[in-house]
């Protein structure tokens, strides 16, 4: 009688299995072991199909087709409570998005903009080209003007229709320079309103708020316990980002140590004796030796503490 | 001065005709509006700020004036007539329903049948688009949907005649006069059988008019829109409304057959409320239905129909009969 409602529904039969099992246990364990045998399927056909996939609706004990039917029909009545429960008892979660808008995570990754200094209001961005270089779909193109004092981005664009918003180019200034905000709103009607040039990017900085994320923070959040420094071993994580920024940095090794300014006589001593350290411990130098020109002010405590 | 009765009934028509077409839109709105708060969403909003009370307006606006695309290999003839004779069927179904004593277009003796035959016609309809589109998703989707539909005409005429065994009668006015009294209504009758027939005209009706969980005809991975995949513009708004419109005429029948139609406490002129209150709650019991569960498969909706609500109808017909009989025409 089991199969009343069934014989439609009877898949084509699998290799026969021993003992039958039901409910919501016994299917779980059919399903790992493979397709389930044809004692289980079940009157409706509710829930169950060849190799499992099933709605877990019959439990044990459900047996016969009276059985099966006060067992759909107890399911019946359990999915409609849910959504008169959702009907009458619960608030909709909607935010009225334009009007009414979330609080972004601080981690938030949306628009790229470009930042001034707070204390002098210069630009930051001194021109090194880092983020061109790590930049995946290369969608940044810099052109760095060399001054005196410092150095400065000439021309600087971005073109946001093509950036995959995966926050390399923040992690990588070396000056906080550029930063991911908390809007999300690129809808335009003209695809050339996305490409960022250098004042649009520092209007949009000026504009909205800004995610936590700066290069400094990442790399600082990203760098191994003190403790396990120069020790070489590292975990994955860790030395797969070194390992990105290497190239980068290896890229421009004159760059970097130009524009380090008072750290540039440190410089040069510190890859020296990483160089000749194994694997983990190269690229964590290297990676070290792009961090030096990240502040100026603030020379690597780190580093001369190692 | 009277006029002829065909100027009164195309007067009547044209009246019941566009207040079908108002509720039809409007109901879209609630069953929006409904299933946006099972969903713990708010639904449409700003179009008729606050609640979208404009909704169904814009919406009608917009598909007038969209491009109506013909496919180039349609059989040109069977795709246009399609949507209307889908449609027609769909709104002539209105045409028995008495909405109070003697308001209605044609207080038919036969009404139920008519009810029936001609709802039933709307497959011709669905067919006609399936077929004359030319295309593949669209012709196996009619299919679907003519197998499923005769699978659940049957027990949904049985489950309607429930309640004209115990009137007496097939005209529908009469068979809300049979409902009069305290719990006279037919779901409360006859020990729970109209209960047990009103469930059963309800999981009919759900699966005669293709929709979820029998709503095998529309499938995005596999058929896209179904029938109406080739259909744009108006012609797809009258398909649209002809749907509609036919869950509403089924919502306004079962409010009819089992829930006492237009009676009600107070005076007799609220009787249309009442009508029209209950109609909005068989409908809302389908909707709810609707968004609370997942399609099924071809097979269990075919298993489903032949091994468990053909049966059960037959046998509820058959009881209703019995106790008829037993009781010597008396009340059940
Ligand atoms: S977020 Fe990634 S893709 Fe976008 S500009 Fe920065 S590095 Fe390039
Ligand atoms: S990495 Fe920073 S400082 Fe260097 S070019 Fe890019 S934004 Fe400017």
């Amino acid at each position: 009688m089991s199969d009343f409602m069934g014989g439609l529904s009877k898949p084509p039969e699998p290799p026969t299995r021993s003992e039958p099992s039901r409910g919501v246990r016994g299917r779980t364990r059919e399903t790992r072991d493979g397709p389930r045998g044809p004692e289980s399927v079940t009157g409706f056909g509710t829930g169950t199909q060849r190799g499992g996939g099933s709605v877990a609706v019959l439990r044990d004990g459900a047996k016969g087709f009276w059985g099966e039917t006060l067992q759909l029909a107890r399911a019946v009545g359990r999915t409609m409570g849910v959504t008169f429960k959702n009907l009458v008892a619960r608030k909709p979660v909607t935010v009225m998005y334009p009007d009414v808008r979330r609080q972004y995570p601080d981690r938030f990754r949306g628009v790229l903009a470009l930042t001034y200094d707070k204390e002098t209001g210069e630009e930051n961005c001194i021109g090194c080209r880092l983020c061109e270089y790590i930049c995946p779909p290369q969608v940044i193109k810099v052109e760095m003007l060399k001054a005196k004092e410092r150095n400065w981005a000439k021309h600087f664009t971005l073109e946001l229709y093509s950036c995959e918003f995966c926050e390399l180019c923040v992690q990588v200034c070396p000056t906080d320079a550029i930063v991911m905000l908390k809007t999300f709103e690129l809808a335009t009607s003209d695809r050339r309103e996305l490409l960022l040039d250098k004042d649009r990017l520092h209007a949009l900085g000026l504009e909205h708020e800004h995610s936590w994320a700066t290069g400094t923070r990442l790399r600082d959040m990203q760098a191994p316990p003190k403790a396990a420094r120069g020790e070489g071993h590292r975990d994955g994580a860790t030395r797969g980002e070194a390992a990105v920024t290497a190239p980068a940095a290896a890229a421009k090794p004159a760059g970097t140590a130009a524009l380090a300014g008072a750290g540039s006589a440190e410089e040069s001593a510190t890859p020296a004796p990483a160089a000749k350290a194994d694997g983990p411990s190269t690229a964590e130098a290297v990676k070290t030796a792009a961090a030096p020109p990240a502040a100026p002010g603030e020379v690597k405590t780190k580093e001369t503490a190692e | 001065m009277t006029l002829p009765p065909l100027a009164q009934a195309a007067i009547a028509a044209f009246i019941v005709l566009n207040a079908v077409i108002l509720m039809v839109a409007y109901v879209t709105l609630l069953e929006r509006k409904f299933a946006a708060r099972m969903q713990s969403r708010i639904g449409p909003y700003y179009v008729g700020w606050p609640h979208g009370w404009l909704q169904p307006i814009a919406d009608a606006l917009k598909l007038m004036l969209k491009e109506d695309v013909v496919p180039a290999a349609a059989d040109r003839w069977v795709y246009n007539l399609a949507p209307i004779a889908f449609l027609v069927p769909c709104v002539l179904i209105f045409a028995t329903i008495p909405f109070a004593p003697g308001l209605g277009v044609a207080d038919l003796n036969i009404g139920i049948l008519f009810f029936l035959a001609v709802s039933a016609l709307e497959i011709v309809g669905l067919f006609m688009g399936g077929w004359g589109s030319n295309n593949k998703y669209a012709l196996i989707s009619a299919m679907r949907a003519v197998n499923q539909i005769i699978s659940y005409d049957l027990p949904f005429i049985f489950t309607a005649l429930v309640p004209v065994v115990l009137a007496g009668s097939m005209q529908l006015s009469e068979i809300v006069s049979a409902q009069t009294g305290l719990f006279g209504w037919f779901v409360f009758r006859a020990w729970g059988l109209g209960v047990l027939a009103l469930l059963a005209y309800l999981v009919a009706t759900i699966a005669a008019e293709n929709r979820v969980p029998f709503d095998i005809l529309e499938a995005e991975s596999e058929l896209v829109a179904g029938f109406r995949v080739e259909y744009s513009g108006m012609k797809f708004a009258l398909i649209q409304l002809g749907e509609y419109a036919h869950i509403l005429g089924t919502s306004f029948l079962g409010a009819l057959l089992f829930l006492g139609g237009w009676l009600g406490p107070g005076p007799a002129w609220l009787g249309p409320i009442w009508f029209l209150l209950k109609a909005i709650f068989v409908f809302l019991l389908i909707t709810w239905v609707r968004w609370s569960f997942v399609r099924i498969r071809v097979d269990q909706i075919l298993a489903i129909s032949w091994k468990l609500l053909l049966p059960l109808s037959i046998v509820l017909l058959m009881a209703a009969a019995f106790a008829v009989a037993w009781s010597g025409g008396a009340r059940v």
